[in-house]
C-alpha cells in the first residue's frame, strides 16, 4: 500500500470494486452492469479483466468469496472483509487527495490563462 | 470451448491451474450473462454471442490481466528446483523408507514368531517381503510420474522436469533387509545410485533396480511425446 499514486489510474478499478461491495454482495457480472450504470458507461473495460482484480483483491484478504445457486444458475459471489472495508478506506483517502490535488492544478492553470 | 487459448497462455505463463480453472468458468458465466443480455436487446443466434464476447474482451487482453496479478503463479513456476529438483529426492527418501520400515516391521515381527513357536511359516513374512520389494521397484516411478504430470498439467518447459526424473534416477534409493532370529537382531540397509546395464549378469542380479530405472523413464518418455505432439 502507499504507492497507489504512483499512477494515476493505479487502484481505480480496486476503489470502484471495493466501494460496491461495501453495500452488498455481488458476482462478476453484477459488479460490471453496475460500474457502467454508475460511471454513465465512462469506465467500460473488457469485461472480462474485473475477474483478475476480484481474484487478486481475495487472495489479499479484502474480499471472500462464495458460490451460490440462484435462480438454476451457480455464481461466485464476493463479500468485503474487514481487511477489505480498511483498504477501500485507505483508497478513499488517497483517491480524495489526488481528486483535490487535480483540481487544485485545474483551478491554477485555468487562472494563468 | 470459447477459452481454451486463454487457458493456455495463462498455463503456459505459470499461472496456477486452479486459478485457471475459475477464471475460465467464471469467463463463460460472464459470456452467458451478456448474451441473454444482447438476446433482450433484440439481436438474436450467433451476433448475440459475437456482441457478447466482444464485451467480454478480447483473448489476449483477458490473459494479460491475469498475468499482471501477484500472487496467481504456482509453485513449481515459482519455484521450480525447489519443487523438481530438492523435494522429490526428500519425498522419495522420506516416504519410501517409512513404508519400507513399516513393512519391514511386519516381516520381522512374524519372523520372531516364527522362529519360537512351532508354526508354519506366516504368510506375513512374504507379504511384507513381496511389499519391500514393490516400495523398491516403485518408489522412484511414482515419484517420476508425478512430476511429469505436473509438469505437463502445468505446461511447463521440459528441462526442470527431466533434470528432476534424471537426478531422482541417479539418486535411486534401494533398501535390504534381514529379518531377526534366535541370535540376531535383524536391520536395515540403503544403497542409492543409478546402474548401467553393462552386463546381462549385473541386470539379473539388481532387477528391482533394472525395473525401477525403466518404470522412471517411462513418464519422461510420455511428457516428451506430449510436447512433441503439441
Amino acid at each position: 500500500m502507499g504507492n497507489e499514486n504512483n499512477s494515476l489510474s493505479a487502484g481505480v478499478p480496486e476503489l470502484m470494486i471495493l466501494r460496491l461491495l461495501q453495500d452488498q454482495e455481488m458476482y462478476g457480472y453484477e459488479i460490471v452492469q453496475a460500474i457502467a450504470l454508475r460511471t454513465g458507461q465512462a469506465v467500460a473495460p473488457g469485461e472480462g479483466v474485473v475477474y483478475p482484480v476480484l481474484h487478486g483483491l481475495e487472495k489479499s484478504g479484502a474480499l471472500k468469496s462464495r458460490r451460490r445457486t440462484v435462480n438454476g444458475r451457480s455464481r461466485v459471489y464476493y463479500i468485503l472483509t474487514a481487511k477489505g472495508a480498511k483498504r477501500l478506506n485507505h483508497l478513499v483517502t488517497n483517491w480524495n487527495m489526488l481528486n483535490a490535488a487535480v483540481q487544485a492544478m485545474m483551478a491554477g492553470s485555468a487562472h494563468a490563462v | 470451448m470459447p477459452f481454451d487459448a486463454v487457458a493456455e497462455t495463462l498455463l503456459k505463463g505459470g499461472i496456477a491451474p486452479r486459478h485457471v480453472r475459475r477464471y475460465v468458468r467464471e469467463l463463460a458465466d460472464h459470456l452467458d450473462d451478456l448474451t441473454a443480455q444482447q438476446r433482450a436487446a433484440g439481436y438474436d443466434g450467433e451476433e448475440a454471442r459475437t456482441r457478447a464476447r466482444a464485451r467480454l474482451g478480447d483473448d489476449s487482453e483477458l490473459a494479460q490481466a491475469m498475468l499482471e496479478q501477484p500472487g496467481m503463479r504456482s509453485w513449481p513456476a515459482r519455484m521450480p528446483w525447489l519443487m523438481f529438483l530438492l523435494l522429490p529426492p526428500i519425498l522419495t527418501a522420506v516416504i519410501g523408507l517409512a513404508l519400507y520400515a513399516a513393512f519391514y516391521f511386519v516381516g520381522n515381527e512374524a519372523a520372531k514368531i516364527n522362529a519360537v513357536l512351532p508354526l508354519p511359516e506366516s504368510g506375513l513374512v512374504g507379504f511384507s517381503v513381496a511389499a519391500m520389494t514393490a516400495v523398491n521397484v516403485l518408489a522412484v516411478p511414482v515419484m517420476t510420474t508425478l512430476l511429469a504430470i505436473l509438469a505437463q498439467r502445468q505446461r511447463l518447459g521440459l528441462r526442470w522436469p527431466l533434470l528432476g526424473i534424471g537426478l531422482l534416477l541417479l539418486a535411486t534409493p534401494m533398501l535390504s533387509s534381514q529379518f531377526g532370529h534366535h541370535h540376531h537382531s535383524g536391520g536395515l540397509g540403503l544403497h542409492y545410485g543409478l546402474v548401467i546395464p553393462i552386463r546381462w549378469s549385473l541386470v539379473m542380479r539388481h532387477w528391482p533396480l533394472m525395473l525401477s530405472h525403466v518404470l522412471a523413464l517411462l513418464p519422461a518418455a510420455w511428457l516428451i511425446a506430449r510436447r512433441k505432439a503439441t
